[in-house]
């Protein structure tokens, strides 16, 4: 039982080209655990899943614009109100492995909360990297180890590529990111692997069906994974009439 | 052990907990999961002629004694919605929007579903559902049109706001069941935001709230339905819940709202709770506790 809020920003911090975190005070958030995520509403634009990238006294997301609705959370500001019903979902389970996080970008979000001991995040170029992320990461004593498509900062290459090949000190993989980054990951890897899956999600509790994946619900099965049937994953994603429709990348 | 089958039309169900349509009904994975949980039957997703995307989220909200939700009749489309529903083990009712030319979309569901379902009742929908049933003639006609169209037995869902008269006359135009109910049309207002929560602004109670309202409706139906089947809907969250419906009169119940109080694991708590239930009240069989309240 989760009933909508509505709470007050009390920071924003631009992090880099077109993501920002926004902070609030939130009880039920306080309580979650990472990897769950929020509908976060704006009255006019719509509803959206956020994973948490922030949990504890100040709870918080981090959002990247890309539809309506991340556009109009970037102009918001401190005092600025959001609706957020949640936290869903299930959530990462890494108790004290020894645990190797790769993230896609953005996908660092619901990494955040989590005690890695070492972070691969890849992004196409330095002006895309959460610099004051990486740093605060730093600080709580996890090894970032950042990488670019284009080399302008730390590594050259990609973030699955850079994960597979330092994976075997690890005894557990989390992941986040775009599918193709997960789906290479899961196909290539000897190791367990939690990952959390974006599909478009409507009602958020297991009920609408919009989310569906392999006979699973992302926003109640999920959004975590341990493994899947091949099927859908990396290939198909259901459209907000509910039909299947090939991912427009290819893996 | 009491014997839990039923039949609902002639379509004979190992017990009577079905899926609600407008629930998971959409993935083919998704109903094979349910029906492996244990559903005696699952309804699809209301479907119509042409692919429908539906409303812009917010669609649901969870409220202190139940759930909103104005999801807008999203599906794909009958042609596209065909391909999920092959090969599927648990028998499927194929929920059709009540809108001009549902008779053809019953048509196309028939080689793959066991009974049409007409959705006379989603009350937030211009143009279909609740609309057309308050121009009664027309439903009545929608109900001639399937019926001259398909062989399969046709299940008609109606909402709180219909009235007894339309259930009947739905009878009389050649109805096999009434489903009772659908959800009842609701709005919520978040007062900070000072703003209806739904994009929709208007939407469908449903959930624990709603059930006595339900049973109300079952009760009143059963007794002007004759031989024909009621089936009840609304609020169910517990085998309790299931034997109120079926007492008022209900032949069997679907299950909506309860997957999000309950889980998917609902239909095995409500089988062995009826089943128990029966068992130390002495029934042998489901049917004899139908319309039991009215004696």
């Amino acid at each position: 039982m989760s009933e909508l809020r509505a709470v007050k920003i009390k920071d924003k911090i631009g992090e880099c080209s077109d993501v920002i975190t926004l902070k609030f005070h939130d009880a039920p958030c306080s309580k979650a655990k990472p990897g769950q995520f929020v509908m976060i509403w704006l009255p006019d634009y719509g509803e959206i899943p956020l994973s948490l990238s922030y949990i504890g006294r100040e709870s918080g997301i981090t959002v990247k614009r890309v539809g309506n609705v991340t556009r109009a959370l970037l102009d918001l500001e401190g005092g600025d109100k959001i609706g957020i019903r949640g936290p869903y979902g299930n959530h990462f389970s890494i108790g004290s492995q020894k645990t190797l996080g790769v993230a896609g970008g953005i996908g660092v979000a619901p990494l955040m909360p989590l005690e890695l001991d070492t972070l691969v995040i890849g992004t196409k170029s330095k002006d895309e990297m959460p610099l004051r992320i990486l740093r605060e990461m730093e600080s709580n004593e996890i090894r970032v180890m950042p990488i670019t498509e284009d080399g302008s900062y730390g590594k050259e290459g990609l973030a699955s590529g850079l994960g597979l090949e330092i994976s075997d000190d690890f005894d557990l993989v989390v992941a986040c990111g775009p599918e193709e980054l997960l789906y290479h990951l899961y196909q290539n890897l000897n190791k367990k692997i939690q990952f959390s899956l974006e599909r478009l999600m409507k009602c958020g509790i297991g009920l609408c069906g919009s989310c569906a994946i392999d006979g699973r619900r992302v926003c109640a099965d999920g959004p975590i994974f341990t493994d899947l049937e091949l099927k859908e994953f990396g290939r198909f994603k259901r459209s907000g009439s509910g039909k299947l429709i090939p991912l427009k990348e290819r893996f | 052990m009491a014997d839990l089958g039923v039949g609902i039309c002639g379509i004979k169900l190992r017990n009577p907990f079905i899926l609600s349509s407008g629930v998971l009904g959409i993935a083919r994975e998704l109903m094979e999961r349910v029906g492996e949980a244990g559903a005696g039957a699952v309804v699809t997703k209301s479907i119509g002629r042409e692919e429908r995307t539906g409303y812009k989220n917010p669609t649901l909200v969870e409220l202190e004694h139940g759930i909103l939700n104005a999801m807008g009749l999203p599906n794909p489309g009958v042609d596209n919605f065909r391909d999920e529903l092959s090969e599927i083990s648990v028998p499927i009712i194929g929920s059709v929007i009540a809108e001009p030319g549902c008779e053809e979309v019953a048509g196309k569901l028939e080689p793959n579903v066991k009974a049409i379902e007409l959705n006379l009742s989603c009350p937030h929908v211009k143009g279909a559902g609740a609309d057309i049933s308050r121009e009664m003639p027309i439903a009545v006609d929608l109900i001639k049109s399937i019926k001259g169209k398909v062989a399969l037995p046709l299940l008609v869902k109606l909402g709180f706001n219909s009235s007894l008269e339309l259930g009947k006359k739905s009878l009389d135009a050649g109805a096999d069941a009434i489903v009772a109910m659908n959800t009842i049309r609701a709005m919520a207002i978040n007062i900070e935001m000072r703003k209806p929560v739904l994009s929709n602004k208007l939407g469908g109670y449903s959930g624990p709230a709603v059930k006595p309202i339900g049973v109300g409706m079952v009760y009143e139906l059963y007794q002007i339905a004759g031989d024909k089947t009621i089936i009840g809907c609304g609020g169910i969250t517990n085998w309790r819940d299931a034997i109120e419906y079926m007492m008022a009169g209900a032949s069997a119940v679907q299950i909506g709202s309860g997957i999000f109080y309950r889980g998917i694991e609902i239909f095995k708590e409500l089988g062995d709770g009826v089943e128990k239930f029966l068992d130390d009240e002495g029934f042998r069989d489901i049917g004899e506790i139908v319309g039991l309240a009215h004696e």
